[in-house]
């Protein structure tokens, strides 16, 4: 049953994968020159750019060149980035992991406080709570991320207690172990406040009203008919009631926190998809650029995949069926 | 009403007054009274039925007598005990004694649950018994209001109306409560369906001695059921005595008018 539907799913995303790899490559080929254009390549050999030419088959017509690149793709040979001198998977390989490090921490927490906040609004009978909640929410909502990163970045500077860009500081490798996960930790406060200011009004505001429809249903007020305390009709009746919806949002969450990274990523200079992705966008380096896009597709995937397992996990009427 | 006179009511509204305001900017910019100063008697093992227009604050008291709303002012008396201001653990016991059947079956009940567990939720809440012998007492339940076990596993979705205004009342009636407020509870049923239920109901008033607060836009179904009418309009009780007088000889204005507006009446008193 559950195997099916992750087959099913792993399938779409097969193919959402190969839309955007040909849609990639089309856009890829819209852009002048091209990777190996001698011309941008000034002071290096000759025959090892004619090599690396003949390797990516960039003298055969598009569709050839395709084909090609999905046969070495599958084998995990995603080109070789210029801009960084480097095998792209393996560059993909730190970037990916560098930028899950700071989305796996930044979704988990922006749901935590969305979810705290967003029952809390819900469950208010007074205007004050809920007033102060709206308020809230808009300001940050109202606020561009970038303003809001650069406000953080500006905080941190004045305050000098926190790092204000980066992964690590540069005497990292002399570091301890328990050193170099403070040291780490530090770094991640910036960008991962960034993020979770950013998604967590826009998570909490659907919180608030999927928790407000539930508590305004009659069955609701079935269960307070049978003197239910306020606290255990909220956390085992109506939050597993708003689920759903907010379970298919964990992909959204993940796909906006993907795209707000790329972002945070760049101002705070954190070396993950993002400043990669823009540094092979400007260096025209074809290659890095389709990768990154095509890691970016693969995180989103397996985020909608984790939100569909969640419903199945959490609604008893699919489970069932 | 002269009959029970003597005898204490079980159930009863004091001085109810209750009104909702709309608030912009901190001003109240609408205000509507839905009770205003409204007095009701329920009596065990008697039905009270409660008439009136949309919006004249019949859900409103049903919902006050059953603590799930408070009113502004006035006192639910329960066996002579006030429970609107009374402690929390008084008023959830209180609770458990005055069930609700709402209108819309579909949506009282949990979507998620089997029907089993839905009856057998309010035993868990009320934490009476062991998983086994909640569940015992549910089927038990559902089998009183004719669902047989073999629906036990079914999902609200996968039942009909009538069987969900059936699993609706089992749930309430689990915890033994001493009255029922139906609060538009046949509205959604076809006849046949309709005439199930009400014959179940009536069963069950008998045997438990259930005060019943029947509120419902069918005077053909308060006539067959009710010992007592109050028509409410404006959240004011305006007129109220027994169903065949008032329907026949309304002194109110509103309440002819409502009488009028209702061309079942005339076949009412032969329906049952």
């Amino acid at each position: 049953m559950i195997g099916r539907l992750v087959l099913r799913r792993a399938a779409a995303g097969l193919l959402l994968l190969l839309g955007v790899s040909v849609f990639g490559f089309l856009l890829a080929e819209l852009v002048p020159g091209d990777p190996f254009d001698p011309g941008r390549l000034e002071g290096r050999d000759p025959a090892a750019i004619e090599l690396l030419r003949a390797r990516y088959g960039l003298d055969r017509p598009l569709p050839q060149r395709y084909l090609r690149w999905v046969s070495l793709t599958v084998r995990g040979d995603l080109g070789y980035s210029l801009s960084f001198d480097r095998p792209v998977a393996e560059i993909l390989r730190v970037r990916a992991r560098n930028t899950l490090l700071l989305t796996g921490i930044a979704v988990p927490m922006a749901w935590l406080l969305a979810l705290v906040a967003g029952i809390w609004a819900a469950s208010r009978r007074g205007r004050w709570g809920r007033t102060a909640f709206a308020g809230a929410t808009s300001l940050l909502l109202a606020v561009p991320d970038l303003v809001l990163a650069l406000g953080l970045l500006l905080v941190a500077v004045q305050s000098g207690l926190l790092p204000t860009g980066g992964l690590r500081s540069l005497d990292f490798e002399a570091l301890g172990p328990l050193e170099k996960a403070r040291d780490l930790a530090a770094h991640l406060v910036l960008p991962a406040a960034a993020l979770v200011l950013s998604l967590a009004p826009r998570l909490a505001r659907y919180v608030q009203a999927s928790v407000a429809e539930v508590l305004a249903a009659p069955f609701v007020d079935a269960l307070r008919a049978a003197g239910i305390p306020r606290r255990r009709l909220l956390l085992r009746y109506v939050l597993p009631a708003a689920g759903n919806p907010l379970a298919s949002l964990v992909g959204f969450s993940v796909a906006s926190l993907l795209s707000a990274s790329l972002l945070v990523e760049i101002v705070m200079s954190w070396p993950g998809l993002g400043p990669a992705l823009l540094d092979a966008i400007l260096a025209r380096d074809v290659h890095l650029v389709i990768g990154a896009v095509l890691v970016s597709t693969l995180l989103l995937v397996a985020g909608n995949l984790i939100a569909d397992l969640l419903i199945y996990a959490l609604d008893p009427r699919i489970r069932s069926e | 009403m002269s009959a029970e006179g003597d005898r204490p009511p079980l159930l009863a509204a004091t001085g109810l007054s209750k009104s909702y305001r709309q608030r912009r900017w901190g001003r109240v910019v609408f205000r509507v009274a839905a009770l205003a100063d409204v007095d009701l008697e329920l009596h065990a093992g008697r039905t009270t039925a409660l008439v009136g227009a949309s919006g004249s604050g019949k859900s409103t008291l049903g919902r006050c007598l059953a603590l799930l709303e408070a009113p502004d002012a006035g006192r639910v008396l329960l066996r002579g005990r006030d429970l609107v201001g009374a402690p929390r653990p008084q008023r959830r016991a209180a609770h458990r004694e005055i069930q609700l059947i709402f209108q819309d079956a579909a949506g009282a009940l949990n979507p998620r649950f089997t029907a089993v567990r839905a009856v057998a939720e309010p035993l868990e809440i009320a934490a009476r018994g062991g998983r086994r012998e909640r569940r015992e007492l549910a089927l038990e339940t559902m089998r009183l209001v004719g669902l047989p076990a073999a629906w036990a596993e079914r999902r609200p979705l996968e039942l009909s109306g009538g069987q969900r205004q059936r699993l609706a009342i089992a749930r309430a009636l689990v915890l033994e409560p001493r009255v029922l407020v139906l609060d538009e509870a046949f509205s959604g049923l076809d006849l046949s369906v309709q005439a199930q239920i009400v014959n179940l109901l009536q069963e069950l008033q008998q045997r438990l001695r259930l005060a019943m607060l029947l509120i419902s836009h069918d005077f053909s179904l308060v006539g067959y059921l009710a010992d007592e009418v109050a028509v409410l309009d404006g959240g004011r009780v305006i007129e109220r005595g027994a169903p065949a007088a008032l329907f026949a000889r309304p002194r109110h204005p509103r309440t002819a008018q409502l009488v009028a507006a209702t061309p079942l009446l005339t076949v009412g008193e032969g329906a049952g």
